[in-house]
């Protein structure tokens, strides 16, 4: 197994930039998730590694060794870099048998006849699928399909796995299944992974590292609750979660314990905007579970305090989901302790502010 | 419990049904009671056409001639094209544009056409290819005889390859390009994936493509009537014509030798759905994808262009030149220059001695194909209705009884027809309404197949919507449904139509003095050595086909017509 290095990797397709130049590192036995919109170059990342897009620019490195260069003009083929992969509608070869899909590898890299059927064997119990050997793909359901793919990928021991949207072909049950399990199997194997997909949960769930990726660049990197807690822009707040933003202007210095007030419509909130100049323009960002919302008034004391008028409450099993206006803003609020709210019925709501993200 | 008449619909669906299966089993039945009756009209059974057939001196040579061509035929079919929609599907060959035309060379130059020109070009003394030869190479042996085995395997396989491309072809187009970067990212190099992956995928394809060649082979009449023939050798199809033009025709006989032969193709077309049925399940995209990578063939793509450009020049550039030159060059056997360019064989052919015969031949085709081609569409379109639309339990039934005639030669249905109309209440033998009702009979399947691919690509809604809003059966399938599969059933209505125009297996059993059509009388000129006269009715042929097929994308406003011609 080896680390993977990316670095300044650009892809045009005609006149519209696809990879803008982006660059990321991952380290040996790690797991990486490129998580974006559909577009947002993500799996033209992924295909430019596989080496089945060529990059117009920038560099791939396995371990130490540079299997793409466009400066260079290096481009090994696909089949030299020695990688795994699991394509997202699984790509199991219908005429062969799950062994024979599983066994190809081995052959394309001359493994001697004898080591090749306890390997692949040892490959189907690791996924769970020991004994279906001489089924064909069309005879297994699709949980199985995805697990035949994942033996067919690692059965030859690759430097790295790239998984393109795996689990997107799997219903909401399975999929939450195959999560974790696919979790364990990394850590089992300890391979260097690198994960395309939109779905935000999947990627925190399963990822030490996420790469938020937009319009063809890189808005975030880092672990999981790091992206979730302090989201570097907007986009990544929204796209991240779900979360409420509020524009504002910084409204005077900080207090003695570091708290700005920052005027909302006609509302202070104080939240910690250190460095940001009085007058100067922020985006405040809170997630709707950080909202504390009651129907009785909280103490006066209590920081950032606001009432407003619920428009519409959702009971969404657990939480109450609350749209609200305040003094002209509209709020989204997760409430797990609430009554349900009738729509123009009065609600107070606060929130702590250090859960009040400034991002630009 | 009260009676409960059937509503209209369903009586239409039942007389529907009853007229396909009159039209396709009642000929069958006849054929069958045929060959265990010593003839026409007695009254006793036996077997006694099978065992003499069985024991007939000619039949080993003939059995012999027809294995050998057919899997001959076979092979090399493959063997072209193959080679050539993997050029045209996967690779960077340029001009595949126009190598992919090879799917319409079997609706442009039918095998009648294909069969008289090559007479022309091989013969060994003065074919022009072998001129071409003699006059190159500087020697006096020709290059090859046209009028052997290997010369009828050879142009049956050159008009028969297109079949197996285009099945060949499509599969490579609809593969799913994952499977192929399955197996580079796996470690297989571009050879290895397509040997590994791709050709394999694409086998059923090329097995169902390679089992309709097989079917044409023991149906094609034109080329082994003229190049075997003229080699005296005989296969099944003209076995059968020798034996139904003897003095006296040997109907019994005739109907014996049929038998074997629907079985061996009611065999291969099972096989032929059944690998086809494989194949959609190989090779259907799913999910996104990008467009599969092509391979890269570096010097080797002059050699695929070479060989496509061969394939095209022997099959279709050489023969239309040698039509040209038939029916513009008025001197024989010298250099084509413009002095010689003359409309005197034309002139000659139309109003000169038996021009009337080819004038009333070339009348008739209009008569019947117009006719044929009108009802059978018109018939074509509510079996293709009921068999997509209806709910009703015997649709399989009627989809399979449409389906029949594809896999019975065309001599094979001219005999059965004869036994089942010679006789009351028909007592059509030797009228131009028997060549009439083979024709339907032959060509519904296609109808069937143009109309009703039309008809499911309409959304059920709209004829739901039709419904909902009050209309009854009648207003849903004239003002909606037929509306709007116009454009298939037009395409439907010009294939049957340039199908019968040029028909010659059925007719030439069943053509008598004064109904003659455009194949026969073209074998008879043939057989009579009228080069310029046999020119110039394969080339109205070949036009008449180019026109329809202009016609048809014109009006389907799609690329390929393939599968249908």
């Amino acid at each position: 197994m080896q680390e993977v290095r990316v670095e300044k990797l650009v892809k045009r397709f005609g006149d519209v930039t696809a990879v803008d130049g982006i660059s990321f590192e991952v380290p040996k036995g790690k797991l990486l998730s490129l998580l974006g919109p559909s577009g947002c170059g993500k799996t033209t990342t992924l295909n430019m590694i596989a080496g089945f897009e060529d990059p117009d620019g920038g560099d791939v490195f396995v371990g130490d060794k540079l299997i793409s260069s466009a400066e260079q003009n290096i481009l090994l083929p696909a089949h030299q870099r020695n990688l795994g992969m699991v394509f997202q509608s699984y790509g199991l070869w219908p005429h062969l048998r799950v062994r024979e899909n599983v066994s190809f590898g081995l052959e394309m890299r001359n493994t001697a006849k004898a080591d090749i059927a306890p390997a692949v064997e040892r490959a189907l119990e690791l996924v769970r699928l020991g004994g279906l050997g001489e089924r064909y793909p069309s005879q297994l359901s699709g949980g199985q399909q995805q697990r035949v793919a994942f033996a067919r990928a690692l059965v030859y021991e690759p430097d790295v796995l790239l998984l393109d949207e795996p689990l997107s072909n799997l219903d909401a049950a399975l999929r939450e299944e195959m999560r974790l399990e696919l979790k364990e199997l990394q850590e089992e194997t300890g391979i260097t992974t690198i994960f395309v997909t939109h779905d935000q949960v999947e990627a925190m769930v399963m990822s030490d590292i996420i790469v938020v990726m937009d319009h063809g660049r890189i808005q975030q990197m880092g672990a999981p609750r790091d992206i979730y807690q302090f989201p570097a822009n907007q986009f990544v707040a929204g796209f991240v979660g779900i979360s409420n933003f509020l524009e504002g202007t910084v409204a005077g210095k900080a207090d003695k314990d570091g708290l700005t007030p920052v005027q909302v419509g006609d509302v202070v909130l104080l939240c910690e905007a250190e460095g940001r100049t009085k007058g100067s323009h922020v985006s405040l960002s809170i997630r709707p579970e950080d909202w504390i919302a009651t129907v009785k008034a909280p103490p006066k004391s209590t920081k950032n305090r606001l009432q407003g008028e619920v428009e519409k409450a959702v009971y969404m099993g657990g939480v109450l989901e609350v749209w609200l206006t305040t003094s002209g803003q509209k709020i989204r609020v997760h409430g797990h302790r609430l009554p349900m709210l009738e729509s123009g019925s009065s609600v107070y709501i606060s929130v702590d502010p250090s859960h009040i993200k400034v991002v630009d | 419990m009260m009676f409960k008449f059937p509503s209209t619909v369903r009586m239409l669906e039942w007389g529907c049904l009853l007229i396909v299966g009159f039209l396709v089993l009642y000929p069958l039945f006849w054929l069958l009671l045929g060959s265990i009756k010593p003839s026409l009209n007695s009254p006793e059974y036996n077997l006694d056409a099978f065992v003499a057939i069985y024991q007939a001196e000619y039949m080993g040579e003939v059995l012999r001639n027809t294995a050998v061509m057919s899997i001959g035929v076979t092979i090399l079919s493959v063997m072209i094209g193959v080679p050539l929609a993997w050029i045209v599907g996967r690779t960077d060959t340029p001009f595949k544009d126009y190598i992919s035309m090879i799917a319409i060379l079997p609706f442009i130059m039918p095998p009648v056409v294909v069969a008289v020109a090559w007479a022309y070009l091989g013969t060994p003394r003065v074919g022009f290819v072998n001129l071409f030869w003699k006059w190159i190479a500087g020697t006096n042996d020709p290059l090859f005889d046209i009028f052997t085995m290997g010369g009828l395997i050879f142009v049956m396989a050159l008009s028969l390859a297109p079949y197996v491309f285009i099945f060949t072809v499509t599969a490579f187009k609809n593969m799913d390009p994952t499977l192929e970067n399955a197996a580079h990212v796996s470690g297989a190099n571009q050879w290895q994936t397509t040997f590994r992956i791709t050709f394999p995928l694409a086998a059923p394809a090329i097995l169902s493509g390679a089992l309709l060649v097989f079917i044409q082979s023991l149906e094609i009449f034109a080329i082994p009537a003229t190049i075997g023939v003229s080699g005296g050798i005989y296969v099944f199809a003209t076995q059968l014509w020798r034996m139904m033009i003897g003095i006296p025709p040997n109907f019994s006989h005739a109907a014996a030798m049929s038998i074997p032969i629907l079985l061996i193709c009611g065999l291969a077309l099972w096989g032929q759905t059944k690998a086809l049925g494989r194949s959609a399940k190989y090779t259907t995209i799913g999910g996104k994808s990008f467009q599969p990578r092509l391979v890269r063939l570096g010097r080797l793509k002059w050699v695929a262009l070479g060989f496509a450009g061969t394939y095209l020049l022997v099959s279709a550039i050489l023969p239309l030149l040698t039509l040209i030159y038939g029916t513009f060059i008025s001197n024989r056997g010298r250099p084509p220059t413009l002095e010689f360019l003359t409309l005197e064989h034309l002139r000659e052919m139309l109003f000169g001695d038996g021009g009337d015969v080819i004038l009333r031949s070339i009348g008739n085709s209009l008569f019947l194909s117009f006719i044929g081609a009108t009802v059978g569409i018109a018939l074509a379109a509510v079996v293709a209705f009921f068999v997509v639309r209806s709910k009703w339990k015997a649709r399989g039934t009627l989809d399979f009884l449409a389906l029949i005639p594809v896999a019975i030669p065309g001599a094979v249905i001219a005999i059965a027809m004869m036994w089942a109309y010679i006789r009351e209440p028909f007592n059509l033998y030797h009228t131009i309404w028997i060549i009439l009702l083979a024709y339907i009979t032959r060509f519904l399947p296609f109808g069937v197949k143009a109309v009703s691919n039309a008809i499911t690509q309409i959304h059920e809604e709209l004829e739901r919507a039709a419904a909902v809003s009050g209309a009854n059966w009648f207003v849903v399938f004239w003002r909606v449904l037929v509306p709007l599969a116009m454009p298939g059933i037009v395409a439907g209505w010009i294939i049957l139509f340039v199908s019968m125009m040029r028909e010659l297996s059925a007719s030439i059993m069943l053509f008598s003095s004064n109904n003659e059509v455009i194949g026969t009388i073209l074998i008879q000129l043939y057989d009579e050595g009228l080069f310029s006269h046999v020119c110039i009715l394969s080339l109205i042929i070949v036009i008449l086909s180019l026109g329809s097929v202009a016609l048809v994308r014109w009006i389907t406003k799609q690329k390929d017509v393939g599968g249908l011609a």
